[in-house]
């Protein structure tokens, strides 16, 4: 489930405060990036059109395990982009000034044509990073700033597209550790609160699907002396999974040991537990 | 910090929270996160197995830490239960962590009113002593019509839901070898 209202994201916020690991005054910001990304969803009814993403037989697809989209093809309104962009900037401008000067830079390419939306939605949506490197040396910023505002454009606009395409997934098996939509590897797991059935979750298109629970979403290792878990706390609903063949892990949330009416938000349980990325790196593990 | 394909750089999503971050101009964290991480970390691991009790055969998943049972819990992935489990299966962590567990042997003799603990050695040369005079007392070589039955109407069997086919073959054998002729089992199914 991702952020679909203010109510959620303000929650969401007083979570992560609750966490202790944010710098107060950084919260503010985070809402300001959740709310434009909310507002991006909502206005993506009306400027874009989805259809061309889902081409093909479907159900051949899944079987034969390709991903089912192809988010470089989704049409979407050029001003849509444009005021988006711009928006993106002044909020990042917002947060302090270091980076004003970068963004600046990154205005005016939009305003002059320099950016070609096409090339940054094809890269971002095919895993590739060659348009962004040109890109930022054409225009001298840093390639990280400028994928970054691209991402919290095109994210919801790619979670948009699945949002109103998810159905399409639920009479199939998929039996991969990658999107099924996107084919992005997967960033954080749920067991659900019935019987603990394992949900993964996409970080770029925001999708769920299930799969084994013994079985390394990244390698595919089931080799259960391989396969290991830790907590930091044995009532903590959160746990680390690695896999001592590939050496990735996944952070897994166990709805089982929350209060029921929780809902599970992944954007929010992700930043909620960055101090747990940082044990598995210390543990010698990786995210893959 | 270099960028690959698998970085996301959306404020979720993070690889590690302070080079992403920070890298972004985003100074958010704060200088050390307030977790409390122990000295070692300690791992645990699942393993699958069978519930022991009846001849339905769900998938359970069992985690062990340290040497100990943590956990008992339905397998999502098993075809047979998806996960869910009996009352029984459910509290099947019991046999493995409950001290209220009996671990030795009680026997009440007959008319006696306390339980006194023996041996297994003990237990099962009772349990063949019983079995032999129970049989001796009570066999049965003609029936009434005088035709040759060689069989115990004093012993029953009740099987066992844990059994699988292979060893209720071979106990079934047991039983009629032993001239029982009541031999049921509890699992219908």
């Amino acid at each position: 489930m991702s952020l679909k209202t203010i109510g959620q994201i303000k929650k969401g916020i007083k979570s992560l405060k609750e966490t202790e690991q944010f710098v107060n005054s950084s919260l503010a910001n985070i809402e300001k990036i959740f709310r434009f990304e909310l507002d991006i969803k909502r206005k993506a009814k009306k400027k874009i059109d989805t259809s061309p993403a889902y081409s093909g037989n479907i159900k051949k697809k899944i079987e034969q395990g390709e991903q089912i989209a192809d988010f470089s093809k989704i049409e979407i309104n050029r001003n849509f982009l444009i005021k988006a962009f711009h928006k993106i900037c002044e909020i990042r401008k917002s947060f302090n000034s270091e980076k004003e000067e970068e963004i600046k830079k990154i205005e005016e390419a939009i305003d002059n044509g320099k950016i070609d939306f096409t090339k940054i939605q094809e890269n971002l949506a095919l895993h590739k990073l060659s348009y962004f490197n040109t890109l930022s040396k054409k225009i001298n910023v840093s390639k990280e700033l400028l994928h970054f505002i691209s991402l919290t454009v095109y994210g919801p606009i790619f979670e948009f597209c699945v949002e109103i395409r998810k159905d399409l997934i639920k009479d199939y098996v998929w039996k991969k550790g990658s999107c099924p939509f996107c084919g992005t590897n997967t960033a954080m797991a749920k067991f659900e609160k019935e019987v603990g059935r394992r949900v993964l979750w996409c970080p770029l298109c925001g999708a769920e699907w299930v799969y084994k629970r013994m079985e390394c979403p990244f390698c595919g290792n089931d080799d259960h002396e391989l396969l290991r878990f830790f907590c930091l706390d044995d009532k903590s609903p959160y746990r680390v999974d690695v896999c001592d063949v590939c050496k990735g892990y996944i952070k897994t949330v166990d709805e089982r040991k929350r209060d029921k009416e929780e809902k599970t938000i992944f954007e929010i349980e992700d930043m909620r537990t960055l101090y747990l990325n940082d044990i598995a790196g210390k543990e010698g593990y990786k995210k893959l | 910090m270099e960028l690959s394909r698998r970085t996301f750089l959306k404020i979720s999503g993070a690889t590690t929270a302070g080079a992403i971050l920070g890298s972004l101009g985003f100074n958010l964290l704060k200088p050390k996160a307030a977790y409390a991480q122990p000295l070692k970390i300690k791992y645990a691991k699942e393993t699958t197995t069978i519930c022991p009790y009846c001849g339905v055969g769900c998938g359970q998943i069992v985690s062990v830490k340290d040497g100990k049972v943590i956990n008992v819990e339905g397998d999502p992935d098993h075809p047979i239960n998806q996960g869910s489990l009996c009352s029984k299966g459910s509290a099947l962590y019991q046999i493995a962590n409950n001290d209220r567990r009996l671990s030795k042997v009680q026997y009440r003799a007959a008319y006696a009113t306390e339980w006194k603990e023996v041996s297994w050695d003990w237990t099962l040369s009772k349990i063949a002593e019983k079995i032999k005079t129970t049989r001796d007392k009570n066999w049965v070589k003609k029936d009434k019509n005088g035709n040759v039955v060689n069989r115990t109407e004093a012993i029953a069997t009740f099987g066992g839901a844990a059994l699988d086919n292979e060893e209720c073959y071979l106990y079934s054998k047991m039983a009629r070898a032993l001239g029982l002729v009541y031999i049921e089992h509890c699992a219908r199914i």
